[in-house]
């Protein structure tokens, strides 16, 4: 299975179904596990190094993501990319991120700001040196939930988040995101923070601008990948 | 909990599940009031189930910050968290706006049929006392219709569980006479004329306070009953903010 640990090492205060959870999800966005992958359960406790009850309890939240299926007395198995799912995950972030930018505006601070810009400098460097694509979505994760938290609307976050678990994997699939144009998204990103700033009447059509499209975007995905999705309209 | 009210367990219902919509039920009609500490055994010992399933319901129900976990593993019942709640309010109206125009002229056969039925299930409960709670389900089933006729049934149940405290406040702003079912059905009934006849024109005005109505509310109650709220607060402003962005959207 081997598993990818990006940062290995149990955090001090982390429970040992806390850093199952962390890691296997991280694993399912990546699609390191892929969809309709069969999990072993004794074999991710052995690679996590921890006992079988935490890597349950992980699987649990899992399904809660929608990100694993649970047959009990059977395998559990990472779920395929619904479409469905994906579809309305977009939505989501659609109708709600606009909104909360533009609530967020009257929340900026100079702790904020630098947060924020902090963010765009580590994406910058990762554009610069053609690095890790995934250390680019992780951090564009990071300015969107800092924009949330600055407007006190963490729950929120929490719950887009939620509905996006197939979407954001939609987006980390490799052919898709080959089609991400990542310093055209970091210069949007830019500009919404300029215009958090300086022009707030504009910053919904500009967060609205910064979601990533899905519109046709099945008929990218090859015959051969097909089999890791659920609901295609082709 | 000695005011906990006993439901009869379905019959498709498994002990984690009838535990929860017991334990849930009572929360929001504030039988088991914020604050008020609960026990597993307890809650066992009455709905004569063992007590795993009961553990399952209560770790259920704080994802759902419906209930807080305390030193030495005693549970309370969570004091109505305001901010959480604000949020709830949000993601209703952002989805709801957008969603009501999708549907906007494009109604279903069973949608409107559904819808049809459901008005006539509020009519009714409004007209007789003590339907309280009859009634507060049928409201949320109408939004619910909305959403799986959008083919949003996931968002529906994301954006219940986000706006679970609202449910208590509702309970209580209904019980103490200070909003009225009356208007909230006519608004329904309005939403469902408009869907019908294609005109979505300027629905923030009908839509906004519908859902953000309880906002002007809040400080009263809060006042009213500190016991019961989490850091009462007045007015939030995001609200107001929240308004104004809908209404410049749709302009």
């Amino acid at each position: 299975m081997k598993l990818l640990v990006d940062d290995p090492c149990r955090k001090e205060s982390e429970s040992g179904s806390a850093f199952a959870y962390r890691v296997l999800r991280d694993n399912i966005m990546r699609m390191r596990l892929e969809p309709g992958e069969v999990l072993n359960e004794p074999l991710l406790a052995e690679e996590l190094g921890v006992s079988r009850t935490p890597v349950r309890e992980a699987l649990f939240h899992l399904k809660d993501d929608k990100l694993v299926e649970i047959h009990p007395h059977r395998a559990s198995i990472v779920t395929l990319i619904d479409f469905a799912f994906v579809r309305e995950g977009y939505f989501t972030r659609t109708v709600v991120e606009p909104m909360v930018t533009g609530l967020a505006c009257d929340f900026l601070n100079a702790g904020v700001i630098a947060a924020l810009e902090d963010i765009l400098a580590g994406q910058e460097q990762v554009l610069d040196s053609n690095g890790d694509t995934n250390r680019f979505h992780a951090l564009n994760q990071q300015f969107h939930q800092t924009i949330y938290e600055a407007g006190g609307m963490q729950e929120l976050w929490n719950s887009v988040t939620a509905m996006t678990t197939h979407y954001d994997r939609l987006r980390y699939f490799e052919v898709i995101a080959d089609r991400n144009d990542f310093r055209g998204a970091w210069q949007g990103h830019k500009a919404l923070l300029r215009a958090m700033q300086e022009d707030v009447a504009a910053v919904p059509a500009i967060a609205r601008a910064q979601i990533f499209d899905i519109e046709n975007i099945e008929e990218y995905i090859a015959p051969p990948n097909r089999r890791y999705f659920l609901h295609m309209d082709v | 909990m000695r005011d906990m009210v006993m439901l009869p367990r379905e019959q498709d219902e498994n002990s984690r599940e009838y535990a929860y919509r017991v334990l849930r039920e009572n929360i929001i009609t504030l039988h088991i009031r914020p604050g008020e500490m609960l026990n597993e055994n307890a809650v066992a010992d009455a709905l004569s189930v063992s007590r795993t399933p009961v553990r399952e319901a209560f770790f259920a129900l704080r994802k759902e910050n419906m209930i807080d976990v305390r030193p030495r593993s005693t549970s309370i019942v969570s004091l109505i968290n305001l901010n959480t709640l604000r949020q709830g309010i949000m993601i209703q109206v952002m989805a709801e706006m957008e969603i009501m125009r999708l549907l906007c002229g494009n109604l279903d056969d069973w949608l409107i049929e559904r819808w049809r039925h459901n008005l006539k299930l509020q009519e009714e409960a409004i007209a007789s006392p003590g339907k309280l709670r009859s009634y507060l389900a049928l409201d949320d089933e109408f939004h619910r219709l909305a959403y799986v006729a959008a083919r949003k049934a996931n968002l529906y149940r994301i954006a219940k569980t986000l706006s679970s405290q609202l449910d208590r406040l509702r309970y209580l702003l209904l019980l103490e006479g200070s909003i009225e079912y009356a208007n909230g059905f006519a608004q329904h009934r309005e939403i469902f004329v408009r869907m019908l006849a294609g005109v979505y024109g300027d629905f923030a005005s009908l839509y906004l306070p519908h859902r953000m109505g309880v906002e002007k509310f809040i400080p009263d109650i809060a006042a009213r009953h500190p016991e019961y709220f989490d850091k009462p607060s007045g007015h939030d402003r995001r609200m107001d903010r929240l308004e104004k962005l809908i209404r410049e959207a749709r302009a």
